[in-house]
């Protein structure tokens, strides 16, 4: 599925519109249009730095990238 | 990386084995697309303390452990009927978009703790967080105190229906306030001495963390001991509390404030966030994307 969003293309750059693709839709998956999202600095402020994962708050419960 | 979680928006199509959404519904996209399922967190309902680690919306890593999770700063998003929940639909997305985090990471300590009636609640910090802990225990039936250290939102607070708030401007303040409160929802992110907070909480209160500090607390136990006081953490919640928390909120017509923007603001609106220049959460207008 083609998708026309916001993305950050380099570790510390700031977000420029980009065009990407999603998964295709799946038998137990759902497709919406998006209307609204929050912007969420708690979250966006904290994106790790040099692999350092212990200062991205979610980072400990999240699936851990390898 | 295309960041994003706290999705709203219409169901646009659905895949053959769906049978908990209709084309045309709103529908809700939280902290996380997916978990284990088989866990002993997942199997409770818990996924955002799955065994495993819960699959962050963007950047976290698909259950194949390579994909990398692509977020909702877009038009469109594709996701599990399991990690969706509906929105009641007297509710306006835009206020519903940050009850996704921001509200669930309130209203689910406040229910575990079972704020109710007769119960004194304060809630430290009024920004995106503390403002949905203000909304949901005044909705609850508790008294509740803003403490803040910003003076200039005391109008905000009693707007939002707290019923008392102080300024911590002044660390004389939280003096009067000794062994006053049952819980206290710390939504402060800023190092600050817990132990002066700590102080509020009467015989068995418990102060739930719910912001994150750049550096960890130093507890004095006498302060834990005096009161057989608790300390404790709480994060977001699971799928079920999700869709709860929305069925209350429809019932009780509670959304989020925000301030609306354009895609194209969003550099702007991250400088101003960083600067707590935001009444309370900045939601962007997706089909400006």
């Amino acid at each position: 599925m083609k998708s026309r969003g916001y993305a950050a293309l380099t570790a510390g750059s700031t977000l420029v519109s980009h065009e990407f693709e999603r998964r295709d839709l799946g038998a137990h998956d759902v497709a919406l249009d998006i209307n609204t999202q929050e912007f969420v600095t708690a979250i966006f402020t904290r994106l790790p730095k040099n692999g350092d994962q212990q200062s991205f708050p979610w980072s400990l419960a999240m699936k851990s990238q390898a | 990386m295309v960041p994003g979680h706290e999705i709203a928006g219409i169901v646009t199509s659905i895949g053959s084995a769906v049978t908990k959404f209709s084309v045309g519904d709103k529908i809700g996209v939280g902290v996380f697309v997916d978990s284990c399922r088989t866990c002993s967190s997942c199997t409770q309902g818990l996924q955002q303390y799955c065994v495993e680690g819960m699959t962050g919306t963007y950047n976290g890593l698909e259950r194949d452990g390579k994909t990398v999770a692509l977020g909702g700063y877009s038009n469109n998003f594709v996701i599990n009927q399991d990690y969706a929940v509906h929105i009641p639909a007297n509710l306006p997305l835009e206020g519903v978009a940050p009850l996704l985090c921001a509200g669930i990471t309130l209203y689910s300590p406040i229910k575990h703790w079972n704020v109710g009636p007769g119960m004194k609640v304060a809630v430290m910090g009024l920004g995106g967080l503390g403002h949905m802990g203000v909304k949901f225990a005044v909705a609850m039936g508790a008294e509740v105190t803003v403490l803040s250290h910003s003076p200039a939102k005391k109008e905000d607070a009693l707007a939002m229906g707290a019923h008392h708030f102080v300024s911590t401007k002044d660390p004389e303040s939280l003096t009067s306030l000794a062994k006053t409160f049952d819980l206290i929802l710390n939504t402060v992110s800023a190092e600050l001495e817990i132990g002066d907070y700590l102080n509020l909480l009467k015989l068995d209160g418990t102060l739930v963390v719910i912001g994150l500090p750049g550096k960890p607390y130093q507890v004095h136990v006498g302060t834990l001991l005096n009161g057989r006081r608790s300390i404790a953490g709480s994060m977001i919640g699971g799928i079920a509390e999700m869709q709860e928390m929305l069925d209350y909120c429809g019932e009780k017509s509670i959304v989020s404030n925000v301030e609306v923007i354009q895609a194209s603001y969003i550099n702007e609106a991250y400088k101003r966030t960083v600067d707590s220049d935001v009444k309370y959460r900045f939601v962007i207008d997706a089909a400006t994307f």
